[in-house]
């Protein structure tokens, strides 16, 4: 807030900016032009229209055929030459790896006993060193060990391939084992392992000697803490980190042997403590997977190589793939999907002849989207081997694990990737495929260019990470325990995680484990949950019948307390979970019902949620309750809805020359995005008012003022009407005629309904059901005669003016908020998650003046539109991609899009954008496109400002900034209070409200939780009703005034609702001193010869213009 | 302190005897060539900075030592209202000269705001405001009568003038063939009109140079997508857009 600054000069430096990437582009043309200015039209022309040279049309061409439009082109272009890796650093590699290479081929050879190292009896130094390495496996006998120099080497990763998005280089090598240190029979009971490890660390010792290597670290291949690999960083190389890989000479083992039906363990080595004979006789799945991906690597390895050996669109499809997954977090768990099952399923794609060597590097990225998000990896494995070989055995064994085989045929690069995580890569695949379809402006800005982390792409996130170590929790399952032989940890997860994922299966889309390991040891475990809308808030989890003894047995069992026999309308009786509630609020909260029940209760353990039902307390906090049921704002929107549909009903029926068709509400109430909706209520007549006919009004004017009577919001309304030609031609006239309407209405509602209104000016406001609806209209005539004017040849024109674009709001806004309904109703978070945004943007005192409700509501309705993430299910999530979006949000370059319904075709949507890009300066700081104004903006011209959007960038930032912090440190909080409490510091005046006379004192945000609450009586219809003071609100009668008189000189900030405090920024240029002239004395005080700003008048101003309203100014 | 400046002369004005500072106002006599009947040359006293607070009637309170006061207009510029600048120009008329040199002599005006007449503001004001918009329906019945009585009365006149006394009727364009409204939009709607009828008469892909040119046309809308292309690129590089991670 400190740093909003008064640019008057904003608009220029767009300009500029626009015309100087236009000569940037066309520096050619421009210099014909300079030549020949006299003609410069005719130049530009006859530039579009030289004959094209073979390389141009070919390029056009291209564009039209392989990529999706130019735009995409240029953009992948760019994005590709920002990732190329430096010629620099690949030099400086090239000439490392020689010396490495020069390294390996003088390694000294040694011998000796495992058991030496173990005890430290070697009297070779080096050997004497491995012991001091922590001791991963264990074997059943001693086993002879020999170091030598590797029987050859390769290096392998994307970098070989040239297919490594830079900026850093990492690159691997493949040190292969000579056949004489290994024995045929070292595939067993870990005894490769134990041989390529201390090889390994061998390779440590002799590098550390060597001075070619700094930041030397054991480190393990993708998490998996049983295959170890060496990284280190290169001497002499910048951002350059290189793995070291050891495998089998290819004829030592032979690979059937690690097929998942193989038992290769035959100790218990892993201090399991399972029964003999079953360890005995189990296939080891994940230890026979582990020796597979060595034995095959080199295999592997050269079939890709071959595969992508000069085809540089295939590469430049890899980089923009694994880019992909970088931004979009889905390879940040262990045992998610990573780079090398990219490289396999395109290797596969490219043998079964769906992506070739003419494609594009676009429609490389497009078929691999559309292969992975339409194929069940389960059912409809990957393989790379030629042999048909039946992939059933690993379905089986791997107990549906999701299959990619390599060439071989018995390695599966996904083994530790669940079916959960796939489904969700998939969900992302086809995401990213509609998000190429929809073909808007940000689409490769939103799947390449921005960091999307993953804890937004979930409705809420379940940390169980302060419950490790996960404690034992077998009961009957031996086998399938063997089979995670050497990942215990990882079986003990997958159980926890199983048991949630089968309490809430049918109320999620997904649910994915997303996990970190230290080692063997677990070090971060999320649940990523991404909610089924249809079914999350269902009251009911039905189970089986009751006659199904057995089923309903379990199910009782599993839902314990919580369980009940219920008999259904249908007559059927079940065993089932029933929630109560009667709130929507509530439905949201039984997503939390549930994991308190699983994980707390049923498992024991500690968790945290996060980012769901948090925030919601805002909206729910509220000094003043209703009668009824109600949790956010929906119930109480809803009975505004209701009442106004009835009270239009009676509208309708009215007998009057000119009908009215149909009523629309404008208010945020109907579209749900109202934070404090008004409440139905009687009105009586109490110590600060009196009745006057129909109305109350403010009695003991002229005593001092002691307290107001609370805020009663009106709901603007909008009344169509019967087509009629009959409209006087006269503006007078015609506001007369719609006078002498209102009074008709007014006397037929009274004399028949006994309904109570009250005329103004403008609008009507009628007190129906406890609630104050307040109807206008504007006839298109009326706008037509407030732009009519006629020019000086007698031809009559339709100008804009402030007054007409003031109707036509009223004109567009009813279309609007009809719109937003739809929105809500398709996504029920829409409304009270718009509502809590806007609570929150006020609460950084940006008030309406600053960006209005409805410039929220569309926003955050752009955002569920063009979602590129599921949209939100929950409050706080809406919440947070708001913050997310926010954050990121370049409005000079990008204007909010929102096609309602798709009802603007992309033709249309796409004039507008190039016509806003062409002439950017030319329009408002936000541009909003939509249907309903013609492309002109409307809603924005006035607010929000530059200075007003970048402050809510950076509130924003710091939003999303805390989220990070939140996920990763248990103990960091995000309290309501840190991020809905203002700062004040860099005021330079505070007005303190007097709290008395604040009508919407009621509304201000409560930050401990509330004792006395005011619940209003149930609404009755009776004889002494009044209509109550209608939307005074003194403390914005005093802003509007304040900013009239002195909009000029400074910024006022204030939280509409219930806010206490104004703060008040000076604007940085009333400080100069100026020369005395008639033009610029105004707000200044003589000094000298000069002209100052007279800053204390100006304040007492202020307080005077407020007179009791005010408390105190403090000046700062 | 009063001092003078390009012939100005400053007074301070406070709100209220409590106030504790005050607004530099600056005055001269007013003289500009144009006559105003509202502002009599020799009686008005011309005034700027005069604080938002101030209104008509408070004007005249504080002017009021200097003599009696015929009439305060208070200036309300565009530019002002723009600009959200609520300072304005008052022109004080004075009944006599006299009292307008006096007013340029004071040392020290009256404040805005007296126990006797005291200037509303704030929280009072707006109440006053909103129980005097509450109106009774009938009364509001007769304003619109009498407004719509008016309108019509005029409509009338205006009827009755297209046949003068000698019989002549004025022809208006409301007649049998009234020709077309001389207005913006019909006349944009007839030249599309035109441009259209004219387009619809040729063949389009007859001539070996029309299927030349429509294909370098095609060409052309190529370019100009691929230039415009270029750059929204070149502006979102200009933003570092395309630095990854």
């Amino acid at each position: 807030m400190k740093n909003i600054m008064f640019e008057t000069n904003c608009a220029q430096s767009c300009d500029t900016e626009v015309v100087n990437a236009v000569t940037d582009s066309s520096k050619k043309r421009k210099r014909s032009d300079i030549s020949n200015k006299g003609s410069i039209k005719k130049k530009c022309k006859n530039a579009q229209f030289k004959l094209p040279t073979v390389e141009e049309l070919n390029n056009l061409k291209e564009t039209e055929n392989l990529f999706n439009n130019n735009l995409f082109r240029l953009q992948i272009k760019e994005l590709i030459s920002e990732v190329e890796i430096k010629h620099k650093r690949k030099r400086r590699l090239s000439e490392w790896s020689r010396i490495f290479e020069m390294f390996l081929d003088t390694l000294p050879t040694y011998e000796c006993m495992l058991d030496e190292i173990l005890k430290g009896v070697h009297g070779v130094k080096l050997i004497h060193k491995l012991g001091e390495y922590q001791r991963i496996f264990k074997t059943d006998h001693d086993i002879p060990l020999k170091f030598c120099r590797p029987h050859s080497y390769h290096k392998f990763g994307l970098y070989e391939n040239n297919a490594l998005a830079g900026p850093a280089l990492y690159t691997n090598y493949n040190l292969v084992l000579p056949k004489q240190t290994l024995h045929a029979k070292d595939f067993l009971n870990n005894r490769y392992l134990i041989k390529r490890y201390y090889y390994l660390l061998y390779i440590v010792e002799e590098l550390k000697t060597s001075n070619l290597a700094t930041n030397l670290e054991i480190d393990f291949h993708e998490g998996n803490h049983l295959l170890p690999i060496i990284k280190l960083e290169p001497t002499g190389c910048d951002k350059t980190i290189i793995s070291i890989y050891v495998t089998p000479a290819s004829e030592c083992f032979k690979p059937q042997r690690f097929l998942p039906t193989m038992n290769n363990l035959k100790f218990d080595l892993y201090d399991t403590e399972l029964d003999a004979k079953i360890l005995k006789e189990q296939p080891t799945v994940y230890y026979n997977n582990l020796i597979a991906h060595d034995v095959a690597l080199k295999i592997n390895n050269d079939l890709i190589y071959e595969t992508l050996n000069g085809q540089t669109n295939i590469q430049e499809g890899i980089k923009l793939l694994c880019i992909w997954l970088k931004q979009w977090d889905l390879n940040v768990s262990f045992g998610s999907f990573t780079e090398n099952m990219i490289l396999y399923i395109i290797v596969y794609l490219f043998q079964k002849k769906k992506i070739n060597q003419y494609m594009s590097s676009y429609q490389v990225a497009r078929n691999f989207w559309s292969f992975l998000g339409t194929t069940n990896l389960i059912t409809d494995p990957v393989i790379l081997a030629d042999t048909t070989i039946d992939y059933a055995t690993f379905s089986v064994h791997s107990q549906d694990a999701v299959l990619i085989l390599d060439k071989t045929g018995c390695y599966n690069a996904s083994n530790f990737l669940t079916k959960e995580a796939f489904g969700k890569i998939q969900v992302e695949c086809q995401r990213a495929l509609e998000l190429l379809d929809k073909n808007t402006n940000n689409s490769f800005q939103q799947l390449f260019l921005t960091k999307q982390p993953f804890y937004l792409q979930y409705d809420l996130i379940l940390d169980l990470s302060k419950s490790i170590p996960l404690k034992q929790n077998y009961r009957n399952e031996e086998i399938k325990r063997s089979m995670y032989v050497g990942y215990d940890e990882l079986f003990k997860l997958y159980q926890v995680f199983n048991i949630v994922n089968k309490a809430v299966s049918k109320r999620v889309n997904n649910i994915v484990p997303i996990i970190e390991m230290d080692k063997n040891n677990l070090k971060k475990f999320f649940m990523g949950v991404n909610l089924n809308p249809m079914t999350a808030f269902g009251l009911i989890e039905k189970g089986p019948a009751l006659n199904d003894l057995a089923q309903a047995e379990e199910f009782r069992k599993f839902w314990g307390h919580l369980s009940s026999d219920r008999r259904f309308r249908d007559g059927s009786t079940n065993v089932a979970v029933y929630f109560t509630t009667n709130t929507i609020h509530g439905k949201r909260k039984i997503m939390k019902t549930i994991f308190d029940y699983v994980i707390s209760e049923k498992l024991g353990l500690e968790y945290r949620m996060l980012f769901y039902n948090h925030y919601e307390d805002i909206l729910l906090s509220k000094r003043l309750v209703p009668s009824y049921a109600s949790g956010a704002n929906e119930e109480t929107s809803l009975k505004g809805t209701h009442s106004l549909d009835e009270l239009g009903k009676i509208l309708r029926s009215l007998q009057i020359p000119l009908k009215i068709t149909g009523v629309q509400g404008v208010s945020d109430t109907f579209c749900f995005t109202e934070v404090f909706p008004p409440i139905p209520s009687n009105f009586k007549e109490g110590n600060a008012t009196s009745v006057q006919g129909n109305n109350l009004i403010f009695a003991n004017i002229n005593q001092k003022v002691g307290s107001l009577p609370r805020y009663v919001q009106p709901l603007q309304c909008i009344l169509q009407l019967e087509h009629s030609s009959k409209w006087p031609n006269n503006l007078q006239a015609l506001r007369g005629v719609r006078l002498s309407f209102f009074i008709t209405v007014s006397k037929l509602l009274q004399n028949q309904y006994n309904i109570l209104s009250n005329i103004m000016e403008d609008f009507m406001d009628v007190y129906y059901n406890g609630l104050v609806f307040r109807f206008r209209f504007h006839t298109p005539k009326e706008i037509a005669l407030v732009k009519k004017f006629t020019d000086g040849d007698g031809i009559t024109r339709f100008v804009e003016s402030t007054e007409s674009q003031a109707l036509e709001r009223w004109h567009i806004m009813p279309k609007v908020v009809s719109a937003l309904k739809g929105v809500q109703s398709t996504y029920p978070s829409y409304g009270p998650g718009t509502a809590l945004i806007k609570r929150w943007i006020r609460a950084q005192l940006h008030d309406e003046s600053h960006i209005s409700d409805i410039v929220i509501n569309l926003i955050n309705a752009s955002l569920y539109i063009n979602a590129a993430e599921s949209p939100p299910n929950s409050i706080d999530g809406a919440f947070f991609r708001f913050a997310k979006f926010f954050s990121e949000f370049d409005w000079k370059l990008q204007p909010i899009i929102v096609n309602f319904n798709d009802d603007m075709s992309k033709e249309e949507v796409s004039t507008l954008e190039s016509k806003f890009q062409a002439n950017r300066g030319a329009y408002s700081p936000l541009f909003i496109i939509m249907q309903y104004d013609q492309g002109l903006s409307l809603l924005t011209q006035t607010s929000p400002s530059e200075e007003v959007l970048a402050s809510i960038k950076r509130l924003s930032k710091q939003c999303v900034d805390c989220m990070s912090r939140v996920v990763f440190d248990p103990s960091a909080t995000m309290s309501i209070k840190e991020m809905f409490k203002p700062n004040l510091d860099g005021f330079n005046v505070v007005i303190h409200i007097q709290p008395l006379l604040n009508t919407r004192i009621h509304e201000a945000l409560v930050l401990s939780t509330i004792t006395n609450r005011i619940v209003v009586e149930k609404y009755k219809t009776t004889e002494d009703d009044k209509i109550p003071i209608v939307g005074f609100d003194p403390v914005e009668k005093y802003l509007s005034t304040l900013r009239e008189n002195y909009g000029k000189y400074a910024v006022f900030f204030h939280d509409s609702y219930g806010g206490s405090v104004i703060g008040v920024l000076w604007n940085p240029q009333v400080h100069q001193t100026l020369d005395f002239k008639p033009n610029h004395v105004n707000a200044g005080k003589l000094t000298g010869n000069k002209i100052t700003f007279n800053v204390d008048a100006v304040i007492e101003d202020f307080w005077n213009l407020g007179g009791e309203l005010v408390k105190t100014i403090e000046r700062r | 302190m009063t001092s003078e400046l390009l012939g100005f002369k400053v007074l301070p004005l406070q709100f209220s005897s409590d106030s504790t500072s005050s607004h530099d106002i600056f005055l001269k006599e007013h003289s500009i060539r144009k006559k105003d009947e509202n502002k009599p040359p020799g009686q008005t006293l011309f005034v700027i900075n005069i604080p938002p607070i101030a209104t008509e009637d408070s004007l005249k309170t504080a002017f009021s030592p200097a003599g009696k006061i015929t009439r305060v207009i208070l200036d309300v510029s565009e530019e002002g209202l723009a600009n959200k600048d609520g300072f304005r120009r008052a022109f004080i008329v004075f009944s006599k000269r006299e009292s307008l040199l006096k007013a340029l002599r004071l040392k020290q005006l009256d404040p805005l705001s007296t126990t006797e007449k005291p200037v509303k503001t704030g929280i009072k004001k707006w109440m006053e405001e909103y129980n005097s918009s509450i109106v009774d329906i009938e009364k509001l019945q007769e304003q619109v009568d009498d407004c719509m009585r008016k309108f019509e009365s005029e409509e009338n006149n205006k009827k009755e003038d297209t046949v003068d006394d000698e019989g002549w009727t004025l022809v208006t364009k409301g007649g049998r063939k009234s020709g077309l409204s001389r207005k913006e939009s019909v006349k944009t709607k007839l030249d599309e009109k035109i441009a259209k009828s004219s387009k619809n008469k040729e063949l389009k892909n007859f001539y070996t140079f029309q299927i030349r040119e429509s294909k370098m046309e095609n060409i052309a809308k190529l370019r100009k997508n691929f230039e415009e292309a270029k750059k929204k690129v070149n502006l979102m590089k200009e933003a570092r857009k395309f630095k990854p991670y």
